[in-house]
């Protein structure tokens, strides 16, 4: 069993092969832009260091402000005290935060009918939790509790903390890659006479390399993305089941929401890893196998709620 | 060439012997203010429970007995002192409301009443808000107490006299009075 302390540790080491990779992929981003395009006529790498400036710009305020801005995209509104369903919400939540020790989250509805939930946040003191108006209208308090409480796992985790990086760097390299992209055709053109006066032979292999990067960049950091998002459900749920003491709340949960049709309106490729069940309904999510693991945010539900009946035993005495 | 050893063996010996004080201490704070969050929740429940009987006063006139048990064990509950007698009459109230709320269950107005709705849902939060606030506390309490009887802590919780704390206990009729929670199911 990973206890909570080996958790936050892998956490935090997987957090800084993440910028550790992501500050490669950018340098060498750059450094293509500034060798094949810009020719280094300077001898300053210009586009380098605007891409590291640029992303670095961007990843500390996304790190603050991320959170805003996802409550922001998905259309989240706070909570309203006179409807019992977002009043038993915020008793559900409390109940959870005396269970973990943990501060109180800020509370967010998504006014869809599509069941889900999510958490996000730098930090425990700095987290929020945010449920569709369908999760509060379809469950049980007890489902509500469970699924509450595998958001509040992924803020004692610190796996907020992580996606929320993960969810930054993307966006950074998706964004980046695609201005490389564009720098390059729009070079095409006016530089192909400058770059032809050069040795052919051997900056051609280069080239096509890093063009091979500029349009792999995007896909492997989602990759990475989501086969950190995917093993990460599993433990939530069961961190969600030793503050609830009740497994089979979560399970069932868990079963509603993956009998649910409709996919949530407001959320897209950038924020799907951050819910508790896949919003977008891809297909892949319910296959197994090497493929599947590496191209899905979330693992099987059937296979989670085995693994949640399993420890029900564990609390039956 | 000896005496500077000597005194680095004796250097790192006194820095172990704060960490495992200091240690010590941060858990015992912890397990104090567990303590005082089942405290805060004990009380929101004593301030819920007269509400609630005023509520439902008018429409039950023929269960007084009922309402009165209830009035009865919040009374005891807060005068109880110690954490076993606390414990114990938090027990005797837990079971009095939930009779109670089994005899709402037969009050066709009062099951539909939306006050007592409300009421009702505060109340079951606050339920399990003592649950889970024993939880973290219990769980608290057996990190303290194994820490003072494992070594080598148990050296430094031997010499600066610290105490076990107590568990908050509940007993095995009080764990079956969820019925609570299965009216609020939609």
């Amino acid at each position: 069993m990973t206890d909570l302390y080996t958790q936050q540790r892998n956490n935090r080491r997987a957090t800084a092969w993440l910028i550790g990779g992501f500050i490669v992929l950018i340098t060498f981003l750059g450094l293509g832009v500034d060798v094949f395009y810009l020719g280094f006529e300077s001898g300053i790498p210009v586009a380098t260091s605007l891409a590291l400036t640029f992303s670095a710009a961007n990843g500390f305020f996304s790190f603050y402000k991320g959170d805003s801005l996802i409550i922001a995209s998905l259309r989240a509104v706070p909570l309203d005290f006179n409807d019992p369903d977002h009043k038993k919400l915020h008793n559900v939540v409390t109940e959870m935060a005396i269970a973990s020790g943990l501060p109180m989250p800020r509370m967010y509805v998504i006014l869809d009918p599509a069941p889900n939930a999510f958490a996000t946040g730098r930090d425990p003191e700095h987290a929020l939790i945010g449920v569709t108006q369908g999760l509060l209208t379809t469950m049980s308090r007890e489902e509500l509790q469970g699924v509450v409480a595998h958001e509040m796992g992924h803020i004692k985790n610190f796996d907020i903390r992580l996606m929320m990086i993960v969810t930054v760097l993307l966006g950074t390299i998706v964004l980046l890659s695609d201005w490389a992209r564009r720098t390059m055709r729009y070079g095409g053109v006016i530089g192909s006479r400058n770059r032809r006066g050069r040795d052919k032979g051997g900056n051609v292999v280069v080239l096509i390399l890093f063009l091979i990067l500029i349009i792999l960049a995007p896909i492997v950091s989602r990759l990475m993305a989501l086969a950190v998002s995917r093993y990460r459900e599993y433990l939530a749920d069961s961190t969600a089941a030793e503050l609830t003491r009740n497994p089979l709340g979560l399970a069932s949960a868990l079963e509603k929401i993956s009998q649910a049709t409709s996919p949530l309106k407001n959320a897209h490729r950038g924020t799907a890893h951050l819910f508790i069940s896949d919003p977008i309904h891809r297909k892949i999510d319910n296959k197994e196998g090497f493929l599947a693991d590496a191209l899905s945010t979330h693992p099987p539900v059937e296979k989670r709620i085995e693994r949640l009946k399993r420890m029900a035993y564990q609390y039956v005495s | 060439m000896p005496g500077i050893i000597l005194l680095l063996i004796v250097a790192v010996l006194v820095i172990w012997v704060i960490a495992m004080y200091n240690g010590l201490v941060t858990l015992k704070n912890q397990v104090q203010n567990a303590w005082k969050q089942i405290d805060v929740q004990l009380k929101r429940r004593y301030d819920l429970i007269p509400n609630l009987v005023n509520t439902v006063k008018g429409a039950m006139e023929f269960e007084r007995e009922t309402l009165e048990k209830v009035m009865d064990a919040r009374g005891r509950a807060m005068g109880a002192s110690g954490i076993a007698e606390k414990a114990g009459a938090e027990n005797m109230l837990t079971q009095a409301l939930g009779r109670l709320f089994a005899v709402v269950e037969n009050y066709p107005q009062l099951k539909s009443n939306e006050n007592i709705l409300q009421l009702q849902e505060e109340l079951t939060s606050t339920e399990n808000r003592i649950g889970f606030a024993r939880q973290f506390y219990n769980d608290l309490v057996a990190q303290f107490n194994i820490k003072q009887e494992a070594f080598p802590s148990n050296i430094i919780a031997g010499f600066f006299k610290f105490e076990k704390a107590e568990y908050f206990l509940i007993e095995e009729t009080a764990r079956e009075v969820p019925k609570v929670d299965l009216s609020m199911k939609k």
